[in-house]
């Protein structure tokens, strides 16, 4: 008997991985027994799909390194073990489902199939050789032989020629992904959720020791008692959202979505302080691009970062808190989206603070909705305020819903509102200040940097500055200032002035917002910062708004929508004095209706989106095209020079860690060490950078920061300072105009 | 059912697209049309004797090549100063033009007619033909590799018939809707093919009266889909010769 390897760090044979597999698929069976799909058509998969790696030419290169030219790729080796006759025959499977599992196995690594069919012969004559010193428990029926074309021929199954098929096999492949990277990883492919609402009794309880009369409030009592329904719930601040969502949840796999990541670190914490406090790194874990980052902070309290890591990314564990971008990319149906949208299937989504996504991303939230619920999923949106529109759009896609429920406390008052028919104004905002907590919300970067620096002539004491023009060290540093100077319990005082990064989800509470108007939905946000679960219960204002008059806020007419502008500005000059929460959501129906906004630009963006994504063929595009467009990669990495010149000594010591060359004999530990020390560097030296706007870099641009010969950092030239974040240099003086105008449309 | 196998070999050929003229195209295979008039001149029928062909085969490349074209108006008077030809009085314009040929053609062509009595008598006519053999235009000659009776089946696959990548055939829409054959391409299109709509054989239809008569042939058009990459997969039931070709036969 020969040994065929599998893998080769640790080296393990072709039996042991798929042992690994058929264990991971029985844990995966034994949680969701009622997940919709044929069991024993996944299992062949997972016994079948490797052993192709038998071949000579695997062996050689996993053996002793040697690549060979034209190695057929092993899924499509592994193709040849698939007995159509006898698996139709004897065992009774359709010619669709042997197509299913030709399909999931050939592609279970994207790969280019560039072999001939000569090629594929040949090495298919040469596997009946190895066969024969093949033994293997599991499998009881083998033989070798080319599958027919009529089941695969490098084609993908696709949805519009079969939709049934289509959606069995997304689920086959998908889950036969998931458990072989399950079983690569060495970890569970899932991790069963039953304690989240058990945790969520323990909270109760503590709750009610403090206070005999706590309990669950109508939204969240609306929530647990529709937790099997696809929801969508309008509560204001300060209703405990975060409970209602993890209620509806219940226990079963769930992620919870919000669209940051400020915002989502702090419920990370959150949960994991309060809720699921015990093994939570096998429960909970947060997903956006830094969570490396994170974790590594955390690093003492676990046992095993890397593991808790491979864990979270291949979102094996029941709670996730993630970035939309991480789960709703699949919409774009890249080649080797089906583990994600398999995983959704059997998954409850809550999807929070929706008013505060770009159309773009609200076209990918109702086109993935779609998906998700087509192939078993559940979803419930919460959210502050909910623009009909989408309720709308929702409908238009047939996607099953309850009707939207709203829920506040009536007659609380959190908010006065006055409306100056003038431009943002620092003398104002000055003769507000009296050592208590201001928060100043601009539009553009440049204006908040206007407004602060009029601020600090005038010699006013503590004020601070915050948007997203600083590179990440600062930006940290500075968040957790506001959120220090915002929590409810501080005693500080000072005035920020920010942009709308601050705009959704950061707990921060201050007494006196002053804003620009940029529309109602980001203004009832904005607010959402002052008096945020309070009453106002004095004379005169707490919310200041500057609508212009005549003239036009900064940014309007370029990322935030005129037309949107012009109907909030005139909805807004009947109000002065307090302004209830049913207003604030009566105000949104009004205007954020499809009607009203059907020609608007907003409007059409969303369309044409959705209809773009439709367009779009599945497995047309790679998973890192569809990045780039799901960030919509205007923007640019960069280190200010600054800030290269006055750190490069630490700078040139974090690029020689990264670089250094370990040897490949040490032991497992020894190597994992060194990974993460790379990583920390990694970490570090993403610290220096700030990411910037596309059209700014050039002519900015005179070196590079080389890390190594793949990749480079632009050293950006530009004035920087901890106080004012990064300011522009303009070198062109032909180009102001257009550089004026680009400028106001970042905030 | 019984069949005449034809393997043919072109140097450069023309079969003209009905509607090409600034420039002569070519179909990328002989049509069913000029197949049949071939084995009718070469027997020297007179009139339609139905029958069946399949076409199939592969080329080596294309070249654009120049040809004097002759050009003909109804009526047109000859005129001196306008460079014609003077036929009877008549004026013939002519000039240089471009044909697309096809470059060492290969045909596997079967013909089944459907009165099996003329297999003999085709087969004669092929064996010793009564001039040169030519397909396409009327200067370009086929030179017939072999003619052989050969014995066709409709027998269940039981392993896949794939053609080389090169080799292509048009597949008459039926036997590629009925997914007796696929096209297996690599590429992410749902038709890897390109449909055409081929003569096959013609009605005279008088359009005008009996006295005064229009008459004008109307020609029975087959659905194709013209490809390479041809796949018949096992457990299909496919019409194929002793050699197990497969026979598109339309």
């Amino acid at each position: 008997m020969n040994n065929y390897l599998a893998k080769s760090k640790p080296k393990e044979t072709i039996q042991e991985h798929t042992d690994n597999l058929i264990k991971n698929y029985n844990i995966l069976k034994s949680i969701y027994p009622s997940l919709e799909i044929n069991w024993d058509i996944l299992y062949e998969v997972c016994l079948l799909h490797d052993l192709g790696k038998m071949n000579f030419k695997f062996q050689d290169k996993i053996e002793n390194g040697t690549r060979h030219k034209n190695e057929i790729p092993h899924g499509i080796l592994s193709l040849a073990f698939i007995d159509a006759r006898y698996l139709i025959k004897e065992k009774g499977y359709s010619k669709d489902d042997i197509k299913l599992m030709a399909h999931s196995i050939a592609y279970h690594h994207e790969r280019d199939l560039k072999y001939t069919e000569e090629e594929l012969k040949k090495e298919v004559e040469l596997l009946k050789e190895e066969v024969k010193k093949f033994k293997y428990d599991k499998l009881e029926h083998i033989n070798v032989r080319e599958l027919s074309k009529r089941f695969f021929r490098k084609n993908y199954i696709k949805e519009e020629e079969d939709e049934t098929l289509f959606y069995e096999y997304l689920l086959i492949k998908g889950l036969l992904n998931r458990i072989d990277y399950a079983a690569s990883g060495y970890i569970p492919v899932e991790n069963k959720n039953d304690f989240l609402l058990g945790n969520l009794d323990k909270l109760m309880d503590t709750w009610q020791k403090e206070d005999k009369h706590a309990g669950w409030n109508d939204l969240q009592k609306h929530m647990l008692e529709n937790s099997n329904k696809n929801i969508i719930s309008i509560a204001e601040t300060g209703m405990g959202k975060t409970e209602a969502g993890l209620l509806w949840i219940g226990n079963n796999k769930g992620f919870f979505t919000l669209p940051l990541k400020t915002a989502i670190n702090a419920m990370y914490n959150r949960i994991t302080k309060d809720i699921i406090f015990d093994n939570y790194e096998k429960k909970v874990g947060m997903l956006h691009s830094d969570t490396y980052h994170k974790y590594l902070d955390k690093r003492d309290e676990y046992k095993d970062i890397d593991e808790y890591y491979t864990k979270t990314r291949q979102l094996s564990l029941p709670l996730t808190i993630c970035t939309i971008d991480q789960i709703f990319d699949f919409t774009f149906r890249y080649r080797g989206f089906e583990p994600k949208l398999a995983t959704l299937s059997y998954s409850k989504i809550v999807i929070d603070e929706i008013q505060m996504y770009s159309p773009d991303l609200v076209a990918y939230l109702i086109v993935g909705l779609k998906y998700i619920t087509e192939v078993g999923g559940k979803f419930a949106i919460l959210t502050a305020t909910l623009p009909d529109i989408v309720v709308d759009l929702l409908k238009e896609e047939n996607i099953e819903f309850m009707e939207p429920k709203t829920f506040t406390k009536k007659n609380r008052v959190r908010h006065s509102l006055k409306i100056i028919n003038k431009k943002i104004d620092s003398k104002y905002i000055k003769e507000l200040y009296d050592k208590n907590k201001v928060l100043v919300i601009c539009n553009t970067v440049k204006e908040a940097q206007r407004v602060y620096k009029e601020l600090k002539k005038d010699d006013v004491e503590n004020i601070n500055l915050f948007h997203s023009n600083f590179i990440k060290k600062d930006r940290k540093s500075k968040e957790d200032n506001i959120l220090k100077v915002g929590d409810k319990n501080s005693d500080e005082y000072g005035i920020w002035v920010t942009t709308q990064v601050v705009e959704a989800s950061l707990d921060i509470d201050f007494d006196i917002l002053v804003t620009e108007l940029s529309d109602l939905n980001g203004l009832f946000q904005r607010m959402g910062r002052c008096y945020r679960n309070r009453s106002f219960d004095k004379e005169g204002y707490n919310c200041f708004v500057f609508d212009a008059g005549e003239k036009k806020n900064t940014g309007v007419g370029n990322f935030i929508d005129e037309n949107i502008y012009n109907l909030s500005k005139k909805a807004l000059q009947l109000f002065d004095g307090t302004i209830r929460e049913e207003e604030k959501m009566n105000l949104i129906k009004e205007i954020y209706n499809t009607e009203k906004l059907k020609d608007t630009e907003y409007y059409k963006e969303i369309k044409e989106n959705i209809n773009y994504i439709r367009m779009i063929d599945s497995f047309e595009k790679s998973k890192s095209e569809v990045k780039k467009i799901f960030r919509n990669i205007n923007s640019v990495t960069v280190i200010p020079k600054d800030v290269y010149e006055s750190n490069k000594k630490e700078i040139e010591r974090y690029k020689t860690t990264i670089n250094f060359k370990y040897d490949k004999n040490l032991s497992d530990e020894e190597i994992k060490k060194y990974k993460i020390q790379k990583r920390i560097a990694r970490n570090k030296l993403q610290d220096y950078t700030a990411s910037i706007p596309y059209h700014r870099i050039i002519r900015n641009i005179e070196e590079y920061l080389e890390i190594n010969r793949y990749e480079k950092i632009p050293i950006f030239d530009c004035k920087y300072s901890y106080e004012h974040g990064i300011e522009y240099i303009k070198k062109d003086k032909s180009e102001n105009g257009i550089e004026n105008e680009i400028e106001n449309r970042f905030f | 059912m019984k069949a005449i196998r034809l393997k043919l070999y072109q140097n450069m050929v023309n079969y003209k697209k009905p509607t090409s003229f600034q420039l002569k195209e070519t179909y990328p295979l002989p049509p069913y049309s000029t197949v049949i008039g071939m084995i009718h001149n070469l027997c020297g029928f007179e009139e339609y004797k139905e029958m069946n062909v399949s076409i199939q085969g592969k080329y080596f490349s294309k070249v654009n090549d120049l040809y004097t074209r002759y050009e003909f108006k109804n009526g047109m008077k000859y005129q001196e100063k306008r460079h014609q030809l003077k036929v009877s009085g008549y004026g013939v314009g002519r000039g240089v033009s471009t044909a697309e040929l096809l470059v060492d053609v290969k045909l596997l062509i079967h013909i089944i007619p459907k009165d099996e009595r003329y297999i003999d008598y085709i087969y004669n006519s092929l064996e010793t033909p009564r001039e040169y053999p030519s397909l396409g235009r009327r200067e370009d000659l086929a030179i017939i590799n072999e003619v052989k009776i050969v014995e066709l089946a409709e027998k269940e696959l039981e392993q896949d018939i794939i053609l080389p990548e090169n080799n292509v055939a048009y597949i008459p829409s039926s036997m590629y809707e009925d997914e007796n054959i696929v096209i297996g391409g690599t590429n992410n299109s749902i038709n890897s093919g390109t449909k055409y709509k081929i003569n096959k054989n013609y009605e005279l239809i008088n359009h005008g009266s009996k006295k005064n008569p229009k008459v004008f042939r109307k020609w029975n058009k087959i659905d194709v889909i013209y490809s390479s990459r041809i796949i018949a997969p096992e457990w299909e039931t496919v019409l194929v010769d002793e050699d197990n070709n497969i026979v598109f036969s339309a």
